[in-house]
């Protein structure tokens, strides 16, 4: 039989918010252990949480930029629990009355991805398990985190990897989130089930917890997946349950313990008041959400002539769309700034890392300096990409670079003048060209550009060079 | 008593110091046997009373509280001060903070003789529950102070703090304070800070004064009264209460509710009549209301506060503070067994029971259902406000019981709060005050209910009461201080 | 009513062991007190609703950090610490 696999993913995204959710520790990654801590962040007896409302903030924002509808009240509730990382043996979250609800986005395909919810929760200490001992750093604890909830939706590995890349680029567009897997910033949990092509009933479900790579992502889901398929044909039951994925096995593996036996016993949090949520307060925030990313895209590609590739490259890092959006200002071609940000400065780097903070000496106004040179014709590609690139090493600005003279331009009359002299000193390539060899041209076409500093437009420099040798002969 | 001190301490009659070592040698001579203290912190308190003498030397202003010495319930955070919250499991825990009410009333001088013994984890009607054993009635040590608040109330009514801070969240100031022959205020919901009280039942929890007086009661409430950034839900005070400790109460409508009369010890209810007769004769009136909707508030009581118990006491865990289990297999066992062996049984009883109603299957049947019900009783003190301003009830319905017969069956316990929890349901302030004695000479209490915010209007018709019976339900208690 | 497997699961939940010698007693308690909480099963709530004790609404705090306390009074309460870290071993005898 074939099967179809049907997965619905959680996403935890860390907020980028200076402080924790409710106290007023720093939220900086790292850190001495334990450093970044108070009696509320601990949970030590008769601390009280006070909500920051930068959280609901960027809640609120991330809704919006996907297209959720905002409550006007919600609440926060605990979900209670005892492990070692969760101090107070409650985490504070959103059970019934999230923040937004109803999203969805598009994938490339056209299909739509519903978001059931987004909530706003706190995150929990980190454990490190040693030599028979554990120990605990409360640093991460207090984090606020938004836990986005999609439909299960999903029915490929790639749809949820662009889903991913989606969520990713867009929490950085709209400043709430670096979404850093690697530092757990984003984690992931994927439900997994699967059913036969045709089906419209789900299959029992598990759940893979904390994926924190897209590669692992793909190689969890497809092991989960071949394994229940297995456990289906054999004629069992796929047993709905949490599951670890094994990195160096390459498996997933049940989770499952007696003391795992979780029953959240969810109810309101009574050390916090209600949000209520007004829809100026919605239309103000809708204000300090940027032009989205898939937005940006379509535009650069309909408006701006760039190709698709050219316009996800650029969009792909917030820096440098900003970058170049500044330095197109007052452009009729913008497809100059592309190829040079794309061939040019995107080699200076060498992670994505690097292009994602775009750390470079050149300031738009001068980039858009040296676009409007080279839309005017007053120089060259050549000269253009020339510059740059020491504009990019030495942080020089672009009438350092070039001189009055570059800058100048050339005038058809030097032009001519210029060619002629090509042809009056390379008689030999002449006396070729007229012999057939076209290709002969070129050598005196290096005569110019070698004798205009490379300012001269090379197609029109051939064209005159062969008027002045038909017009001789 | 307050203004009686600072009076002394202003005239110069007794310095600081001496004050705080007359009560620091009373409580060596009497808490052995009243085990009102669980921890005194004499140097502490005489080293805050040098500089207090300091700060009177040099003729500055002082303020009213400034040089009293009191007591705090052991539930209160101290920074620097022990708070177990009388639980083997908290044995040895140093909060690194104060709670936002102590932070409050040190800074206005309030000098700390020690923490007081309570229920463990205020869960109890009679102080016994406390891992140091209960705290004595002053008036007679066969029989208990109360709870929880039961230290806080001994010592105060012993006469060996000036006044104290206990909590109440089903009635732990009130009873203790009417067993002990005391005022209590239970202030309402919201109008103290929270922040540092380590939590019972959050939504019910709040912390008010137990004092000898209704002055005393105005003077602290209104220091401990103010909106604090720590506590999400605090509003404050509405107004000062001491500015209006004397306004006149005629035409003042008294509600009295049958509901509060069921089964209630014959003597205490001819003490509460012979109020009222008081009160008719200042001009106050007395008017018949009901009250239908608390006739489920002790269940609904017992399942709100106890979800959020097995709530809050999940954190006991022995990982960063408190007691430690030594021998486990896992973490996990480590956990449970630190638990087991460090909660108390009633605490657990409650934890289960929280766990009970809150655990899927059983959520809506109890849990909902009891928010429900909480809803009718909120919205039935509402409509009896239509008609009255105050209610008057008996605050228990008996007197304290002897020591030692609250540990047979814990439901039957339970059935004594049967006055006081409808008011913490309904985030209600009320007062309690002495209004007589039985005929074993142990003191007997009635309540004042006001609407959300009325503290003012309460005291002012406690302070009036006591004065019309010319204080004659107050007792001073032999070797306690007595200025 | 409650059963003893009930109780134990209650237990589990709320990380308390209960001993063979004390689940009889506690079995019993617990059949009482919920017996009690049953009593509410005869109230009629009509159509009440309750949201919260309190009616306050948007009580936030601003995005300004405050200074950590220092990680020796966060660890101060804690008898196993180590390198800035609450430790706890995995396992503890004592003989």
């Amino acid at each position: 039989m074939e099967y179809e696999i049907v997965m619905g993913l959680e996403t935890h995204v860390e907020l980028s918010t200076n402080t924790k959710i409710f106290c007023g520790c720093t939220t900086e990654f790292g850190g001495e252990p334990n450093t970044h801590c108070c009696p509320i962040c601990i949970g030590l007896p008769g601390t009280m949480p006070k909500l920051n409302y930068q959280v609901v903030r960027y809640a609120i924002m991330a809704g919006l930029s996907l297209n959720c509808e905002i409550a006007e009240i919600a609440k926060m509730d605990r979900k209670n629990y005892v492990y070692p990382d969760l101090p107070k043996a409650y985490q504070i979250s959103q059970y019934d009355k999230p923040l937004c609800e109803h999203g969805h986005i598009e994938l490339s395909s056209g299909r739509k991805i519903g978001i059931t919810r987004i909530h706003i929760e706190e995150d929990a200490g980190k454990l490190i398990h040693e030599r028979g001992q554990t120990f605990i750093d409360y640093n991460r604890g207090g984090v606020p985190l938004i836990e986005i909830v999609s439909e299960p939706d999903f029915r490929s590995v790639d749809e949820v990897t662009e889903y991913l890349e989606y969520l990713q680029l867009t929490m950085r567009y709209i400043g709430v989130s670096d979404c850093k897997m690697q530092e757990g910033s984003m984690r992931c949990d994927v439900n997994v089930s699967v059913r036969p092509v045709g089906s419209d009933k789900f299959g029992t479900r598990t759940e893979l917890k904390n994926m924190n790579s897209f590669t692992n992502i793909a190689k969890a889901v497809k092991y989960e997946a071949a394994r229940q398929i297995d456990v289906i044909e054999s004629g069992e039951k796929v047993v709905q349950e949490t599951r670890r994925f094994n990195d160096a096995a390459g498996t997933t593996e049940s989770m499952r313990g007696k003391e795992d036996a979780h029953d959240y016993r969810y109810f309101r949090e009574p050390d916090l008041v209600t949000i209520s949520v007004s829809n100026d307060e919605i239309e103000q925030i809708r204000k300090l959400i940027p032009e989205l990313p898939n937005k940006k895209i379509s535009k650069y590609i309909k408006e701006y002539g760039l190709s698709e590739v050219d316009a996800k490259l650029l969009v792909k890092y917030k820096r440098v769309a900003d970058f170049f959006e500044k330095s197109i200002d007052g452009l009729k071609v913008y497809k100059n700034c592309s190829n040079l940000i794309i061939s040019l400065i995107f080699s200076k780097f060498e992670t994505e890392e690097q292009k994602e903070q775009f750390n470079i000496n050149v300031e738009p106004e001068d980039m858009n300096e040296l676009l409007k040179l080279l839309e005017a014709g007053t120089i060259r590609n050549n000269v253009a990409k020339k510059t740059l690139g020491e504009m990019l090493a030495t942080g020089k600005k672009v009438k350092d670079i070039l001189s009055e003279d570059d800058l100048k331009g050339l005038s058809q009359e030097e032009l001519t003048s210029i060619c002629s002299k090509a042809v009056e000193s390379n008689p030999k390539a002449v006396a070729d060209y007229l012999g057939g060899k076209d290709k002969a041209v070129k050598s005196m076409l290096g005569f110019v550009m070698k004798n205009t500093q490379g300012k001269a437009d090379a197609k029109l420099a051939e064209k005159i060079i062969i008027d002045i040798i038909k017009n001789n002969n | 008593m307050i203004s009686k001190i600072h009076e002394l301490l202003k005239t110069k009659k007794i310095s600081c110091v001496e004050l705080v070592q007359k009560y620091l040698s009373a409580i060596d001579a009497m808490n052995d046997e009243l085990i009102a203290y669980v921890n005194v912190s004499a140097d502490l308190a005489l080293e805050s009373a040098k500089a207090i003498d300091e700060k009177i030397a040099s003729g500055e202003d002082f303020d009213v509280l400034c040089g009293i010495p009191m007591t705090l319930k052991d539930n209160i955070s101290t920074k620097g001060i022990e708070t177990t919250c009388c639980s083997n499991i908290l044995r040895g825990y140093t909060p690194i903070y104060d709670a936002s009410v102590w932070k409050k009333l040190k800074n206005k001088g309030s000098i700390l003789l020690g923490k007081a013994n309570m229920d463990e984890f205020a869960m109890g009607s009679s102080c016994e529950t406390s891992c140091f054993g209960g705290a004595k009635n002053p008036h007679n040590h066969k029989y208990v102070a109360g709870g929880s608040s039961g230290g806080v109330a001994s010592a105060v009514g012993a006469g060996i703090a000036a006044y104290g801070l206990g909590s109440d969240t089903g009635g732990s100031i009130r009873q203790p304070a009417s067993f002990c022959g005391l005022v209590g205020l239970k202030p309402t919901y919201g109008a103290v800070s929270r922040f540092g009280l380590i939590a019972y039942a959050s939504s019910l929890d709040q912390i008010g004064p137990i004092t000898t007086s209704a002055k005393d009661a105005a003077i602290v409430y209104d220091e401990i009264a103010f909106k604090d950034d720590m506590d999400s839900t605090c509003k404050g005070k509405l107004c000062d209460t001491v500015s209006h400790i004397d306004d006149d109460i005629k035409g003042l409508k008294i509600g009295i509710a049958s509901e509060y009369f069921k089964s209630i010890d014959s003597e205490v209810e001819d003490s509460i009549n012979k109020a009222l007769d008081v009160y008719k004769s200042m001009g106050a009136n007395v008017v018949d209301i009901s009250l239908p909707s608390i006739d489920y508030a002790l269940p609904v009581y017992y399942i709100i506060a106890c979800a959020e118990a097995s709530s809050n006491l999940g954190r006991y865990d022995g990982i960063r503070y408190g007691f430690r289990a030594s021998e486990y297999k896992s973490i996990h066992e480590m956990i449970s067994k630190t638990r087991s062996q460090g909660f108390g049984d009633e605490v657990k009883r409650r934890i289960l029971l929280g766990t009970y109603v809150l655990s899927s299957g059983y959520y809506d049947a109890y849990y909902k259902k009891a928010q429900m019900l909480r809803g009718n009783i909120v919205n039935g003190f509402s409509s009896a406000f239509e008609n009255c301003d105050v209610i008057l009830a008996p605050t228990v319905p008996m007197t304290a019981f002897e020591n030692g017969t609250t540990s047979r069956d814990p439901v039957e316990i339970y059935q004594t709060d049967i006055c006081t929890v409808s008011i913490n349901i309904a985030g209600l302030p009320a007062v309690s005050l002495p209004c007589g004695f039985d005929s074993k000479k142990l003191p007997i209490g009635m309540q004042l209910i006001g609407p959300k915010f009325s503290e003012a209007n309460l005291l002012c018709l406690a302070n009036k009461f006591e004065q019309a019976t010319d204080r004659c339900f107050f007792k001073n208690i032999e070797g306690g201080i007595n200025l | 009513m409650v059963t003893r497997e009930e109780l134990l699961d209650l237990a589990l939940l709320s990380k308390l062991d209960i001993s063979d010698s004390d689940i009889d007693k506690l079995l019993g308690d617990m059949e009482e007190i919920i017996k009690f909480a049953d009593t509410i099963n005869a109230a009629s709530t009509g159509d009440a609703e309750f949201d919260n004790i309190n009616d306050l609404q948007n009580v936030y705090r601003e995005d300004i950090v405050k200074d950590s306390f220092l990680q020796d009074d966060i660890l101060r309460n804690c008898k196993t610490v180590e390198n800035g870290f609450f430790r706890v071993d995995n396992h503890n005898h004592v003989e």
